[in-house]
């Protein structure tokens, strides 16, 4: 006879009965850790994947959270799935990815918001990576990510970026921050369309460590000092009329340009205001490898004949507008002239300069190249 | 040429170019110089190194990644899990060498490799459930119900409207 029949065979009170079951709940818990320890010695000793050490488990966590494309439109992205899957399978799965903060350190702002502070607590005071998407980005996840400015190494929003997003940004010191990606559409006004960095906010500037800085549908209207640690400047303005008075002029935009010691990568579309006159300025900028300049105004590509490149590899400049061949010639023999002299060629040089000499047709900008060399 | 020795004591008779691909041989042999020594490699078997070679052979006189190039990786942090023709079709293994062949790039320090096989391992787990994942590579669930508890209350988070 088993021990339960024998119990109860003894006609035990109500106590003995509550008591006895107190004690089998106990041993069945008992049984139950010392199950959950003999998989977990499985789970990290037996099988073929526990010979994979935490830091190289760490690299495939990473390519899991990091390569994710959003769906087609009307799908839904969930970019944390697969990451969560991964640290949902096993204890030592889940402690590896909960003792490493980089893993969670990487934030869409298409997720829950339960999602987004999850990943910031757990990320705790590693860099953050912070990515908005196409579309799905929440407001509130933004101003949530934008509290932690100061661990923020990141910032790529392909939305446009509201005018509250951008104040704080520019005006929180941000000293990690390494790449700015930003996009405005509000046109309303200079203040509203204007990419201004207050003075003072540290010695260095807000960002003393940004290296790249890409902003499309922004008057640049900073000082270019504050920033020099940039790498890559990339300066989008899309053509509204009325508005090109508040631009920057071009001369002294490149004047400023003095400040980036470290620039490799410049990158202007439509982002100046012609200058008024023959431009006096002679620049260098030591590290420059890439230059593309388009404005409607040749002009403004015209420009790099007033600066030095020596160690420029690639360079395309463009003009949107028609121009004709007679306005060109002088520009394109100034900036040829200029690169003969500085250039050191050391690596293969393409220049590509090019111009719609017949304007639009159906909305589609034509483009014929005037002149494509390569070295 | 250069001569390994496995830990199966099997030999290796490789071409300086093919071998060099790995930064740990390539500084070894910088050390020693010119030399006929044979290169123990405790910690690759001969079916390992055969497939290791077979990669590094295939890959050579492309350039190694630098230190550069590491740095504006982690700027960047777009991390593709895209695999070229050739290294999907090496990676083609069973479970066992594809840990091995990771076990042995990173000792090895041979990052290209490294990151087939990592990036082989993270494509079998995208799209699947934990329980799929179990499946897949034989784990045991060994959650404590504490532990569980949390999972299902970031499964109610990542589920939010």
């Amino acid at each position: 006879m088993d021990p339960l029949s024998s119990f109860l065979r003894s006609s035990p009170s109500l106590e003995d009965v509550d008591s006895r079951s107190i004690e089998i709940s106990r041993e069945v818990a008992r049984m139950q850790d010392e199950i959950r320890l003999l998989a977990e010695y499985k789970n990290t000793r037996l099988i073929g994947v526990s010979k994979i050490p935490a830091e190289l488990l760490l690299i495939i966590f990473e390519f899991l959270v990091l390569d994710t494309i959003p769906p087609p439109k009307r799908g839904i992205w969930r970019p944390y799935t697969d990451i969560l899957s991964a640290t949902q399978t096993c204890h030592s799965w889940r402690q590896v990815a909960l003792d490493s903060p980089r893993i969670w350190s990487f934030i869409y702002g298409s997720v829950p918001l339960p999602l987004v502070r999850l990943f910031l607590e757990r990320a705790k005071s590693a860099p953050l990576y912070f990515w908005g998407p196409y579309d799905r980005l929440r407001a509130v996840n933004v101003l949530t990510v934008l509290e932690h400015l100061g661990h923020l190494k990141e910032i790529a929003l392909k939305v446009p970026c509201h005018a509250e997003w951008l104040q704080r940004i520019t005006s929180t010191p941000a000293p990690q921050l390494n790449a700015l990606s930003l996009r405005n559409n509000q046109f309303l006004s200079e203040s509203s369309a204007s990419f201004v960095l207050p003075p003072n906010v540290t010695s260095a500037g807000p960002f003393p460590s940004l290296r790249r800085l890409s902003l499309d549908g922004y008057i640049w209207k900073t000082d270019a000092s504050c920033l020099r640690s940039l790498h890559s400047l990339h300066l989008q303005f899309p053509r509204i009329p009325g508005l090109q008075s508040e631009l920057s002029e071009a001369v002294a935009f490149f004047a400023s340009l003095v400040n980036l010691p470290l620039l490799t990568s410049l990158s202007l579309n439509g982002a100046l205001c012609p200058p008024k006159s023959t431009p006096s300025l002679s620049i260098t900028l030591p590290r420059l490898t890439k230059l593309a300049v388009t404005d409607r105004d040749l002009s403004i590509p015209g420009m790099a004949a007033y600066i030095d490149m020596p160690r420029i590899e690639e360079m395309e400049l463009f003009s949107s507008g028609s121009t004709d061949s007679k306005t060109a010639a002088p520009i394109l023999s100034a900036v040829y002239s200029k690169l003969l002299t500085t250039a050191e060629f050391s690596s293969e040089l393409t220049l590509e300069i090019g111009g719609s000499l017949h304007g639009s047709h159906y909305g589609r900008r034509e483009r014929s190249h005037f002149l494509h060399i390569s070295c | 040429m250069v001569l390994l020795v496995t830990s199966d004591n099997e030999q290796f008779t490789t071409e300086r170019e093919i071998v060099e691909r790995s930064v740990l041989i390539k500084n070894m042999l910088e050390d020693v110089g010119e030399t006929d020594q044979p290169i123990p490699l405790p910690n690759v078997s001969s079916s390992v190194l055969k497939k290791v070679l077979e990669y590094c052979e295939h890959h050579r006189g492309e350039p190694l990644p630098s230190a550069d190039s590491d740095q504006s990786q982690d700027e960047t942090r777009k991390r593709s899990t895209d695999i070229s023709e050739w290294d999907q079709k090496f990676i083609n293994v069973d479970q066992e060498m594809l840990f091995e062949i990771i076990l042995a790039a990173n000792y090895l320090d041979i990052k290209s490799l490294l990151d087939v096989g990592c990036k082989t391992v993270a494509n079998m787990i995208k799209g699947k459930t934990p329980e799929e994942i179990r499946k897949l590579f034989n784990i045991v669930n060994d959650f404590t119900p504490e532990e569980e508890a949390q999972i299902k209350k970031e499964n109610e988070w990542a589920e939010d409207r």
